[in-house]
């Protein structure tokens, strides 16, 4: 790896996504040939990656899906002489650096020190849009490099009535071309072959390009295009110039007018239902697995040793089982999300739906795709928060993972429809409703404010979209993608969630005073219980700076599933049944709302609902946010919310007590 | 020959491109995409939202409506 120090361990400086999780940063030793593989965004580079490396690398059919330089070994059983490194570089066009990842691109090809270059350029080509392909080709030739065309999606060129000479490619390129179906894995040998020769063989010379000066942009790219408009006229032959394809046909109906918006929203639909109703029975039977039988299973064990009623024993059973099964109930969710997120995004309707929802995002300032997370967020933020990677930009994946916590999710319901039924007994319907339409006015009100300050660079960039041809998404590659994001997902978020449901568990076990023993404290004696009386103060003017509604609140920030039964156990009532009489639970809280409000108890639970509604939705959420746009960012977020939670909830208590 | 800009042009008609505005701060990427003096394009559809869907050299381009109406275009006389 010394030779290429600034290369191999570095992820991309502008990525803020980091993923080292995904087993692709291999390298095959110092004296092994090092071969980049670049090429325009959606050629399927990643998936030649994966089908020459055996390394699985996260591949999707959008512009931007790799964003850091992922590297892996090129075994020498193939065909090659010895084993290779190879880098898989991010998607540019060019090696103008316009994007981050054209300029990532550009450091590692260009800007590096004439030794520490890689051995060969493979640029992947796509036969489908081979102009566009080749932009990067021609300036590449420009530089001594060994460059090598391999030639994809010859299948989609084929439909289209586009057929490619790649003998009249190469002479006209002066590259070596081999054609390759990375999807299906065939044509590497070939590939091998023709690396094994262009390694072997010295370095070409650069393209003489035409007599212009170098700070003409203009002519350069002129020049640049002319020589492309050779290589394709001498490569390609078209039977049939204007066809209308089997996607254009698909895509008269799912960008028309009206009826496009209608089947992005059916689509948008299916993704809410699987994620919130197909998981849910999954979840719940993971829960009862872990508060259940895993419990007694551990609590017996712990019994075989003498350890059932000692702190070690509570830590087991309440710190740790509780903490990984809370964990686990999201795999279900996070895998069905992701499977969704691989397939929307290989068939090629992500690019359709970011092109139906353009306008009316545009219109709050945010970039279309931003509607699949923020649709998703109404049923489960976690998820959400990964789906923000069907945006193209950095930027826009931090501006939406923060936006992400104020889409209601329907943990935050159950406690709007208990409340709502205490305080609100012939009205609960209207505010719960009132609830869905506080969420949404906050996402777009919180997202103009950040627009407005942090992100004012953020130009509403036009929409120029390139839209691959549909195709079938492959099990495979859906699968593998799913298992990718997945395991990346649990390694961030393991830690976070059973650390914070242990730490919880702990407080509220240890004694604030003396007298009690540990682990049989009482809730208001516990550590826990004082910090829950430390911060009531700060919710006095929001009209609910009681300590047992605080230490609700605490509980929510590990989740929101766990508000209800940690106020039931607070007063040590039985938790009500889900939609059945809240009873008892429902009197003590009314009775601590009068008290802490001073008699304004309607307005101080109104304040309570908005504060749940907007601060932290739950540690998963944070540990998701984490992964997604790093530890900065999601403090960040946290401060952001809090903010914005008080805030409301003053101002709701303040104003709202003037009438009630 | 008159020309018109890429919103406003019907719809299966071949077309070359004739001017794309200078001031387009994506003037480069267009380019590299395919929209360039020059090039043969026809418009696929107009989309929901008021943009439309280009055909460019084998591949399809979907261009908001501000930006299709920076790009001229004139019918293509060579493709009759």
């Amino acid at each position: 790896m010394s030779d290429l120090p600034q290369v191999s361990t570095t992820p991309a400086p502008t990525s803020v996504a980091s993923c080292h999780s995904d087993g692709a940063h291999h390298t095959a030793g110092e004296s092994a040939p090092i071969i980049a593989l670049a090429g325009a965004p959606n050629v399927g580079k990643s998936t030649l990656f994966n089908a020459v490396t055996g390394a699985r690398r996260t591949v999707g059919n959008w512009p931007g899906t790799t964003v850091e330089v992922g590297s892996g070994v090129w075994p020498h059983r193939t065909g090659l002489t010895q084993d290779a490194t190879v880098l898989d570089l991010p998607g540019a066009y060019s090696l103008d650096p316009r994007s981050p990842d054209e300029a990532l691109t550009r450091a590692l090809l260009v800007d590096v020190p004439e030794d520490d270059r890689p051995d060969l350029v493979i640029v992947a080509v796509d036969a489908a849009n081979l102009a566009r392909s080749l932009y990067l080709v021609a300036q590449l030739r420009e530089l001594p490099y060994r460059v090598l065309l391999a030639v994809t999606m010859t299948d989609v060129a084929h439909r289209r009535g586009v057929v490619l000479d790649a003998q009249a490619l190469q002479q006209a390129s002066g590259c070596a071309v081999a054609v390759v179906d990375p999807r299906r894995r065939a044509g590497v040998p070939a590939l091998a072959a023709s690396v094994q020769t262009a390694l072997d063989a010295p370095a070409p010379q650069p393209r003489v390009t035409a007599q212009v000066s170098p700070d003409d942009e203009l002519a350069v790219a002129d020049d640049r295009f002319s020589w492309i408009e050779q290589c394709v006229t001498a490569a390609t032959r078209r039977s049939g110039q204007s066809r209308v394809t089997w996607s254009d046909r698909v895509d008269r109906v799912v960008t028309a007018p009206v009826i496009g918006p209608l089947v992005f929203l059916a689509a948008m639909w299916c993704v809410f239902q699987i994620t919130t109703t197909v998981a849910a029975p999954l979840q719940d039977w993971l829960d009862g697995f872990f508060s259940g039988p895993v419990t007694r299973w551990a609590e017996s064990g712990l019994a075989a040793v003498n350890l059932a009623d000692t702190p070690v024993g509570g830590f087991v059973t309440n710190g740790l089982i509780a903490g990984v099964g809370m964990l686990l109930t999201f795999v279900p969710l996070m895998a069905l999300m992701f499977l969704l997120l691989a397939i929307l995004e290989d068939s090629g309707y992500m690019a359709r739906g970011a092109v139906v929802t353009d306008r009316l995002m545009r219109a709050i300032g945010l970039p279309g795709r931003a509607f699949l997370p923020l649709v998703v967020g109404f049923g489960c933020n976690v998820p959400a928060i990964s789906a923000t990677r069907v945006l193209g930009q950095a930027r826009q994946r931090v501006l939406v993972a923060l936006l992400v916590p104020f889409t209601s999710c329907t943990a935050r319901l159950t406690v709007y429809v208990m409340l709502a039924t205490v305080f609100f007994p012939d009205h609960a319907g209207t505010v719960v409703f009132a609830m869905y339409v506080i969420s949404i006015l906050l996402v777009v009100l919180v997202g103009l404010a950040l627009r407005s300050t942090l992100w004012r660079t953020m130009g509403s960039d036009p929409l120029v979209l390139d839209l691959p041809p549909y195709q079938r998404p492959l099990a495979r590659l859906s699968l593998s993608a799913m298992w990718m994001r997945l395991k990346g997902f649990l390694q961030t978020a393991s830690g976070i969630i059973v650390a914070t449901v242990a730490v919880v568990w702990l407080l509220q076990s240890v004694p604030a005073g003396g007298g009690e023993p540990f682990g049989e404290v009482e809730v208001e004696n516990s550590a826990y219980g004082t910090v829950a009386q430390a911060i009531a103060p700060v919710f006095e003017p929001a009209g609910f700076g009681e300590w047992k509604a605080s230490s609700a609140l605490v509980v929510g920030f590990v989740a929101k599933e766990a508000v209800i039964s940690s106020w039931a156990q607070t007063y040590a009532v039985e938790e009500p049944e889900e939609g059945g009489d809240v009873g008892a639970l429902g009197e003590s809280i009314r009775a601590e709302f009068t008290q802490a409000s001073g008699g304004h108890p309607l307005p101080a639970v109104m304040a309570f609902m908005i504060f749940l509604l907007a601060y932290t939705p739950c540690v998963a959420t944070l540990a998701a946010q984490k992964r997604e746009i790093g530890m900065k960012w999601t403090a960040f977020g946290i401060g952001l919310q809090l903010v914005t939670a008080w805030a409301l909830a003053v101002a709701v208590f303040q104003i709202g007590r003037l009438f009630w | 020959m008159s020309t018109m800009s890429l919103a406003a042009a019907p719809r299966r008609t071949p077309l070359v491109i004739t001017g794309v505005a200078p001031d387009s701060p994506i003037r480069r990427r267009m380019a590299e995409l395919g929209l360039r003096p020059g090039a043969h394009v026809h418009v696929v559809q107009a989309t929901a939202g008021g943009g439309v869907i280009v055909a460019v050299s084998g591949s399809r381009l979907a261009v908001d409506r501000h930006t299709a109406q920076h790009v001229e275009v004139s019918a293509d006389g060579s493709a009759a």
